[in-house]
């Protein structure tokens, strides 16, 4: 199973660290969680070391009030992080590395291009990434990969992942799919937010959520009346 | 730090390491022969020790390490933060592991197997 899946679950492992801890190594931490699930460690493992090692840290962080927050954060994360990973876990039984395949994931839009460059860098991937213009909700998610001769079995050998867009809608790509063993070219092209009279790279439905037309439209009323009756998912 | 080798008693105090857990004694030798960030720690230990560091047990050491002075964070690389090991440190690891060659030539020794 993808580490992908459990990006959001890492998170709320890591909230559970005091602040200045978070501030830290808050962001390197749930990188390190997602390439050590890739790498074939058990996510309940990953996110139960997160646990253990919040609940020492809140006995450092106040010691004033010892007891209650540590126990607060292991009972709480057991719970709400814990059991959901072990049935995910038992339900979807392959991650990235046993299945072959190294899965670059954008869990932070904002830092998209830094994200997938330190994931390629990391496996020796000959993979560019660039950024292009494009739609409010598709900055930061993967517009198009560019992949070179290499293929396997006449299908091209990287595989995108789909996620959601900005402002919740469906169709975006936010993570991609790389072999362990891949050594062909490729180009990666990131959505950056277009600036007045640039073209599109790639568009996105201009009646989704943070999109020109779905604000007009519910400013207007022309067509539809209730703005509810907009399409709000497959944006 | 104590840099003096006469005695047990002043061995048992210079040796910081020996209530600091293995964990902490396993990422000093891993930095031991060049700077790391977290996730080349955590692999790095794998291959020499067949131990698989927790996260949270690594994050936890390297703040333990860096008070105590035995290591240095260096500036991040993007969200990276690499760790060097500081001279104390080279000395500390140093001492604990003169500490533990000797339990164990004595260990081998009562078991038959032939001391050092």
């Amino acid at each position: 199973m993808s580490s992908y899946r459990y990006a959001r679950t890492f998170e709320i492992a890591v909230r559970c660290y005091p602040r200045e801890w978070r501030d830290r190594h808050g962001d390197e931490a749930i990188e390190l969680a997602e390439l050590l699930v890739r790498d074939g460690r058990s996510p309940v493992l990953v996110a139960w070391s997160y646990l253990r090692g919040a609940a020492r840290e809140q006995l450092v962080a106040r010691p004033s009030r010892r007891l209650r927050p540590a126990l607060a954060v292991l009972v709480v994360g057991a719970t709400v992080i814990a059991v959901p990973l072990v049935l995910l876990d038992s339900s979807t039984p392959a991650n990235a590395a046993s299945s072959g395949e190294v899965v670059a994931v954008i869990s932070n839009r904002s830092n998209a291009v830094g994200q997938l460059e330190s994931a390629f860098k990391l496996h020796h991937f000959n993979i560019k990434v660039e950024e292009e213009p494009t739609a409010p909700t598709r900055v930061g998610s993967i517009l198009a990969v560019k992949a070179g001769p290499e293929k396997a079995g006449g299908h091209v050998v990287l595989r995108e992942i789909a996620g959601p867009c900005l402002g919740g809608a469906s169709g975006c790509i936010d993570a991609i799919a790389v072999p362990l063993h891949y050594t062909g070219k490729a180009q990666v092209f990131v959505g950056r937010l277009a600036k007045p009279g640039e073209t599109y790279f790639a568009s996105a439905n201009i009646l989704c959520p943070g999109e020109p037309l779905r604000q007009r439209w519910n400013l207007g009323k022309t067509v539809v009346s209730p703005a509810h009756d907009l399409p709000s998912k497959d944006c | 730090m104590a840099v003096t080798r006469s005695g047990h008693d002043g061995e048992r105090e210079r040796d910081v390491l020996r209530r600091a857990g293995e964990a902490s004694v396993l990422i000093l030798t891993s930095l031991a022969d060049g700077p790391k960030h977290g996730y080349a720690l955590i692999s790095d230990i794998k291959e020499f020790s067949g131990l698989q560091l927790g996260p949270g047990t690594l994050y936890g050491a390297l703040d333990r390490l860096e008070s105590l002075g035995l290591i240095q964070a260096l500036p991040a690389e993007e969200r990276r933060h690499p760790y060097r090991i500081t001279t104390a440190g080279a000395l500390a690891l140093r001492d604990h592991l003169d500490s533990l060659e000797r339990v164990s030539a004595v260990g081998r020794l009562r078991l038959g197997l032939g001391g050092v």
